[in-house]
């Protein structure tokens, strides 16, 4: 009898159902439906957890509905129901656990509470094929440079202030990018169009990485000069300077300090700037842990995994260590309900302990490591 | 509540999730035939607002999926 499980996902801005179908010996692996609703903000702003929990509950049974339809099955086919128990918001995962809940007693179906980090690694694998990579988890939440051994997905490396999507969706709020469909789309394709590489900090601290530097960097550099679209720069003319109301020599001929004139700068180089100093970052740590543990494959997911220069500059690293760089598109890259039910499935295989009501909390924080990973050697 | 087990299934799904100042605030659902009862212990109107508009929210939802998606035999 073949095995279907219904994820839900709902840690972040994202809500999304997935219904996935094992063969009985899981050699066949299905993705039976697959929907998503992304809750954006205007330009400038981020998601803030009460409003995205108030979308996740306007959303999440048309969604479920249009999944059982894609599906072609009923309540009654489904084996267990995933949902995700952590890390992420607060008020969206509890928004989607309460659904879960419900639907477990209404279905009498078995409940699963997934980590989240664990649905991108499991979904990346098996829609990829990568048998043991290396992998690189990086989005708006989470940031990680994750190894399998002895039933853990050990954390090798971090960051140790902000996630690096956080990083990329706030100054794309500094300089006011849509956040539709989302701001590091956005700034993917404003540094398309970058041409000069500004200086900007290197924040690499053995096998972990910070991004709250740069950032900081990045605001004070936009406070202090003038930042344009690259298309208006011919029609720009820099506002003449104020007549030098003080003198540069003080009282006892000491020097007072002039502020530099402000430069100009473009959006499309900062952008262009930014990610290749990030992306660089997340590639040398993924190397050294590759070098640690002496795989010759990386697997990367998470939302920024979908960024094609990330993935062309893993590919070409890979390449000069003969090692293969697996990557997955928007549909599993980005925050998704089938790699819940996709993890739920592998924690059914091993046998992991079912749920009772109390236990089916949620939690902000949830350690990839924490997880014992019984489906795997 | 609609009926009994609309009832039991909201004091079942809305238990599981615990307040976070018990100390200040301790909230306590039963099911009684087709009446949902909630108990409320609160130092202050301010903390028994918010807890009740979240609560309530998220009835709300249980309600709206049991409708959506009745129960199987």
């Amino acid at each position: 009898m073949p095995r279907i499980a219904l994820g839900l996902e709902g840690s972040a801005n994202k809500i999304g159902v997935g219904i996935m179908q094992h063969s009985d010996d899981g050699s066949v692996q299905e993705v039976l439906a697959n929907v998503r609703h992304t809750y954006i903000t205007p330009p400038g702003t981020g998601f803030l957890p009460k409003d995205t929990a108030v979308h996740h509950r306007e959303w999440i049974l048309p969604l479920i509905q249009q999944a059982l339809e894609d599906a072609k099955i009923t309540p009654k086919d489904i084996d267990v129901i995933c949902y995700t128990k952590g890390p992420g918001m607060g008020p969206p995962l509890q928004s989607v656990a309460v659904v879960a809940r419900t639907l477990s007693l209404q279905w009498k179906k078995p409940i699963y509470g997934v980590n989240h980090c664990i649905g991108h690694i499991e979904m990346g694998r098996q829609i990829t094929g990568a048998t043991n990579p290396v992998i690189l988890y990086v989005s708006g939440g989470n940031t990680q440079v994750i190894a399998y051994s002895h039933h853990r997905y050990r954390i090798f490396g971090e960051t140790i202030d902000i996630a690096v999507g956080n990083c990329l969706d706030r100054f794309a709020r500094i300089i006011n990018l849509p956040n539709e469909p989302a701001p590091g789309y956005n700034i993917e394709q404003y540094a398309k169009r970058g041409k000069t590489l500004i200086d900007l900090p290197y924040s690499v601290k053995g096998m972990d990485m910070s991004f709250s530097g740069i950032l900081s960097f990045l605001e004070q550099l936009v406070a202090q000069n003038t930042v344009l679209e690259a298309a208006d720069l011919p029609s720009y003319t820099a506002p003449t300077p104020t007549a030098a109301p003080t003198k540069s020599t003080g009282k006892k001929g000491k020097k007072r300090p002039v502020a530099p004139a402000p430069r100009v700068y473009t959006k499309e180089d900062l952008c262009f700037s930014l990610q290749e100093t990030v992306f660089a970052m997340l590639v040398e740590t993924t190397e050294r842990a590759m070098a640690h543990v002496g795989s010759d494959q990386v697997l990367v997911v998470g939302g920024v995994g979908c960024n094609e220069r990330l993935q062309g500059m893993m590919a070409d690293m890979c390449t000069q260590r003969n090692a293969t760089c697996f990557a997955t598109d928007e549909r599993f890259c980005i925050d998704n309900g089938i790699m819940i039910a996709q993890a739920g499935l592998c924690m059914l295989v091993g046998a992991s302990p079912l749920l009772e009501m109390h236990q089916t909390t949620v939690t902000q924080r949830f350690r990839t490591d924490a997880v014992y990973v019984s489906w795997r050697e | 509540m609609p009926s009994p087990h609309h009832a039991s299934v909201a004091a079942q799904v809305l238990s599981v999730d615990k307040e976070l100042k018990p100390h200040f605030l301790r909230r306590t659902l039963h099911a009684d035939g087709a009446t949902l009862t909630i108990h409320y212990e609160a130092s202050s109107v301010k903390l028994l607002r918010t807890s009740v508009n979240g609560v309530f929210e998220q009835l709300v939802s249980v309600v709206r999926t049991m409708i959506a998606f009745p129960a199987l035999e």
